[in-house]
């Protein structure tokens, strides 16, 4: 097997790109999705709020990802379901298993497009007992919204990422008694309207600085203790409460998929768990590009489909040059109040769109990405949480000779 | 009339099901009964799956002939068995200058307990085996190695199920009624009757024996965490790393153990507790665990947990005693026809095998045991699509579409492989057997992509309504049922 | 006068407004805060008769999956959304269902349609 460009995932990135890759004229464009139906995670976010960026309109994710799909079929992609790629070298070669059984593909350029997944009850060591009944906020979604099975009656929800707040609804909906969600930060991981519209909707009370300290059932979930956090982030002693239930619904992060990123050797940013990539969202790896959540993660698709696009457009460029753009690298750095930046370097002369998020809730800062001296972009902003993403695009770019790009957020 | 055999054994641990296989080696009807949904659901399924080479229990002891015994034999059985097992060696570092003597010590125990392939090691030699230990010396340990223990006892009990035995599960002992020379055992409705009960409930033990009218055994649940680690850290370390062991602590110390499949584990802790079932994490304990870790091997503190766990030791000695707690394997002093194990706890399942034998030299005073011609120690186990390289791989998915799908990504575990651990011969089909046989949901993301799939799979292949479909035991549901 | 704040919850911005009104029920006087003309529409809407668009699945027989996903065609009033939902789980279809296909022409006497977003093929074999 053969393409000029090869997206693994077909979710939203991976079809975006795909779409990208064809009106930018590369001939070959396959998609390698390991489901018997693309369109990723949006399959399974039956809610709406989709597309109000692109299209203005809200849109569920079914139907969003309906859209995508249509397009890359209309512009000649073709898209490969039932098939997982297990490996990726460096050489950009892949190894996939798939209905046409186990074999290599060669790609001019390969672009990631594999998603996220979600953190675990081990990744945030949850102690007491391992009864059935805990749940991943994504795999609860599927069952209930894919699966048509049913999780649980009496369900407490573990941190307040969005899939979190989405269930928080759709079990309600569904006729389970959603008892709390709980938050170890003083503030929501999710967005400011799905508190809104999921729980304060429903009346579902919300905990800042509480976390739990113990699941409790032989088999099934039983009990699940919650204590109040310090300013410091301990627990209180006797702020404890006990609460009876049989479900737990983890809402406690998403990291980007980067199994494959990392077997080819590509360096991977310990702030986003994603590739460290470049201005043209290549990776270390030269003509592997990579974008969406498998990038970092975001929280409006709409800018996933958009990152995907510029991915697939910087991958023809590579396909067509045959090697990556010279140039000395700038390092672009967080400053202070700053968790990460995408892209982590730039060429000079380019001006990228820069994506970041901020460490923790603030308001009315101002933005600055400065070279040399000079102010590359700026923004005010009435508010910032880490809950948003925040994008800029660079008004000038970086001088010649600057020895980094610094982002940094200043009062006013 | 309930069914009768010649010996039943309970309690599908590895000691259970090590001697049940055994038996089979004889022309005699053998049942083994499990309280649990399937074998190794206790304290067989939760230790560092490290097979001892010996030197820790005092020369002489039970617990040391047989642990030497059985690291002799453990590559062998495994091959038979198709387990996976490592020679591995293991080191006992001397984390400072004054634990330097206890390797003296331990090394002396072991040579004079017949512990092949002892060596103390200077700071250098340890070094060059595992460059991110730092130590004042360190005991090696040649002939010590590692298995999957959950994987060994499901092999053990499917070879002797495939040499006659019976094996019953969700089998809880209730009530054991003496008829005549002979025992009725009851669980809940269930019954049968059998001419000799062998006594391997691990930390049910005296509880058993008191059903059978034998008060003279009592066991302190000792609880051991561990932590394991992501396959990342993997390459940190190669053999299994021990501290010195501390008198008065209820264990080996928390050590690092790689596994078969390539973890790491950290642990385990040693805690005393009341509870027989509590296998419960504690925060203070996985904090704790980790300090220790990273005393051990400062380069860990990059790595991720994926997961944690707890099993229970079955102790005869309370906390506190001073002495040793030896393996108890006897013919019960007031119940005729009653052999009683208890107080096998580690090294037991190095130990397993002799154990067995020995079981069988005991109920050899009792009663003649003919040998089995047909006896066969050979378990087939099907090829696994992750290590093989790949022109295998591709010969495996031309010949078969279910080897065209992977089902759990993060162990590159095939549709084939899951339908094999589903088709089991002791017809476990809850998910947590389906995990222990085909490594699915054991990796980086603990079934946050495969657990969905196989459910999926139970529903509408094997027509398992979601209201019955368990994650382990009778009442471990996972779903209510359908939505709507 | 009465004084509270609110929310926008229109997009993910979530500005927050602060309005100015007679009493429960009545339509704010004053909105401020709000980034876009769409955030005081939605602050009158959701004092006086606040409405939300459901999304929910429906039951599929025979189809390559369980369920397919739906929506309301319009917002629904908030009160409506649970029994809404519970109405849904009496429906069910027969495979194929397209995406824009009318489940229910009319949800509980609203006027509003429930409508598939998604498509569910017919099972092989079937």
């Amino acid at each position: 097997m053969r393409a000029d460009i090869a997206v693994i995932g077909g979710g939203p990135a991976g079809l975006a790109a795909a779409a990208a890759a064809r009106a930018a004229g590369a001939e070959r464009v396959l998609v390698l999705e390991r489901e018997p139906l693309a369109g990723g995670i949006l399959n399974q976010c039956i809610h709406d709020g989709f597309g109000l960026v692109r299209f203005g309109e809200p849109l569920t994710g079914p139907e969003y990802a309906g859209r995508f799909l249509r397009a890359a079929e209309e512009r000649g992609v073709d898209i490969l379901t039932r098939t997982m790629v297990l490996e990726l070298t460096a050489e950009r070669r892949l190894w996939t298993l798939g209905p046409r059984g186990y074999e290599a593909a060669a790609a001019g350029a390969v672009i990631l497009a594999m998603g996220c997944r979600e953190r675990t009850r081990g990744a945030i060591q949850i102690p007491g007992a391992r009864p059935a009944g805990v749940f991943t906020a994504g795999v609860a979604q599927y069952y209930l919204n894919r699966q048509n099975m049913m999780i649980g009656r009496r369900v407490l929800i573990v941190g307040s990422g969005d899939v979190g707040l989405i269930m928080a609804r759709r079990l309600t909906l569904e006729g389970a008694r959603v008892l709390a969600v709980v938050e170890k930060l003083p503030y929501a991981g999710g967005l400011a309207r799905n508190v809104v519209q999921c729980l304060e909707d429903y009346d579902i009370p919300l905990f800042l600085r509480h976390t739990v300290t113990r699941i409790e059932g032989e088999q099934r979930v039983e009990r699940v203790t919650v204590a109040r956090l310090d300013e410091a982030g301990r627990a209180v002693p006797g702020a404890e409460r006990v609460w009876a239930c049989d479900t737990v619904v983890l809402s406690v992060g998403l990291i980007p998929e980067n199994e494959l990123a990392l077997q080819a050797g590509a360096e991977i940013s310990p702030l986003t768990g994603g590739a460290v990539v470049g201005d043209d969202l290549q990776t270390s790896i030269p003509g592997v590009f990579a974008c969406g959540n498998a990038l970092h993660v975001h929280d409006l698709v709409d800018y996933v489909s958009e990152e995907a696009e510029e991915a697939a457009r910087n991958a023809v460029a590579f396909i067509r040059a045959g090697r990556p753009a010279a140039g000395p690298l700038i390092p672009v750095r967080p400053a202070a109040g700053v968790r990460y930046v995408v892209p982590f370097f730039l060429r000079p002369g380019t001006r990228p769109l820069i994506s970041l998020r901020v460490a923790e809730p603030m308001s009315r800062r101002r933005i600055e990405v400065r070279a040399g001296g000079r102010v590359l972009a700026a923004r005010k902003f009435p508010r910032l949480t880490p809950a948003e993403m925040v994008r800029l695009t660079l008004r000038e770019a970086a001088p010649p000779g600057a020895e980094a790009v610094e982002v940094r957020i200043i009062d006013g | 009339m309930e069914k009768r055999f010649d010996v039943a054994v309970v309690g599908g641990g590895a000691v259970g099901c090590a001697i049940a296989r055994e038996l089979c080696r004889y022309e005699q009807s053998v049942v083994l009964l499990e309280k649990e949904s399937d074998v190794a659901r206790g304290t067989s399924g939760r230790n560092s799956g490290v097979v001892h080479a010996g030197f820790n229990n005092p020369p002489g002891s039970l617990a040391a002939r047989l642990c030497v015994e059985g690291c002799a034999g453990f590559a062998a059985v495994c091959r038979e068995l198709g387990v996976p097992y490592r020679r591995t060696g293991k080191l006992v570092a001397a984390l400072e200058a004054e634990d330097a003597p206890a390797l003296e010590r331990l090394l002396a125990q072991g040579r004079q307990g017949g512990v092949p392939e002892l060596e103390l090691w200077t700071p250098r030699q340890t070094r060059a085996r595992e460059p991110g230990i730092t130590s004042c010396g360190a005991l090696w340990s040649g002939s010590t190695g590692i298995t999957n223990p959950i994987l060994y006892t499901v092999a053990l009990a499917e070879n002797a199920q495939a040499n006659g035995a019976e094996i019953i599960l969700d089998f809880a002992v209730d009530t054991v009624v003496r008829a005549g020379d002979g025992f009725v055992l009851r669980a809940g409705e269930r019954a049968l009757g059998a001419d000799f009960v062998i006594n391997a409930a691990g930390l049910y033990a005296d509880r058993v024996a008191a059903l059978a009218g034998d008060e003279n055994y009592r066991i302190y649940p000792c609880r051991g965490e561990y932590l394991v680690l992501d396959k990342q850290a993997a390459a940190l370390l190669r053999t299994p790393v021990y501290p010195v062991p501390r008198p008065g602590v209820g264990g080996l110390g928390v050590h690092l153990t790689p596994t078969v499949d390539g973890n790491i584990l950290i642990g385990p802790s040693a805690e005393y507790i009341e509870s027989r079932a509590d296998t419960g994490t504690t925060a203070a304990v996985m904090e704790r665990l980790w300090a220790e870790a990273l005393r051990l091997l400062p380069a860990l503190a990059q790595s991720r947990v994926v997961t944690a766990y707890a099993g229970l030791r079955s102790k005869t000695v309370p906390a506190g005693a001073q002495n040793f707690g030896d393996f108890i394997a006897e013919h019960s002093r007031v119940t005729p026809n009653l052999i009683n194990l208890a107080g096998i706890e580690s090294p037991g399942l190095t130990a397993s095998v002799p154990l067995a034998r020995l079981v069988c030299r005991l109920l050899r005073e009792k009663k003649p045991l003919k040998p089995k011609a047909d006896f066969r120690p050979e378990r087939q186990r099907g090829e696994d699509f992750r290590s093989s390289p790949p022109e295998r791989r591709r010969a495996m998915a031309a010949a078969d579409p279910a080897a065209r799908e992977i089902v759990c990504r993060c162990e590159t575990v095939t549709r084939r492989e899951i339908l094999t651990a589903l088709d089991n011969p002791l017809g476990v089909r809850d998910l947590g057997g389906i995990k222990t046989r085909s490594r699915a949901m054991t990796g980086r993301c603990q079934g946050g992509y495969c657990q969905q799939r196989l459910a999926v799979m139970l529903r509408d292949e094997y027509g398992i309504r979601p209201a019955d479909i368990r994650l382990h035991g009778r009442d471990a549901w996972l779903f209510t049922g359908d939505v709507k | 006068m009465v004084e509270r704040e609110m929310r926008c919850i229109i997009c993910p911005l979530g500005c927050v407004m602060r309005l100015f009104f007679d009493g429960e029920g009545s339509a704010p006087l004053w909105a401020e805060g709000a980034e876009c003309a769409k955030g005081r529409e939605y602050a009158e809407r959701e004092l006086t008769d606040p409405r939300r668009t459901l999304t929910s699945t429906v039951k599929v027989r025979g189809g390559c999956f369980p369920l397919v996903s739906a929506r309301s065609s319009a917002p629904l009033p908030k009160h409506m959304l649970l029994p809404a939902a519970a109405l849904l789980r009496g429906v069910s279809l027969q495979a194929p269902v397209a995406a824009g296909q009318v489940i229910l022409p009319d949800i509980m006497g609203t006027g509003t349609a429930l409508v598939a977003t998604g498509t569910v093929e017919r099972a092989l074999g079937l």
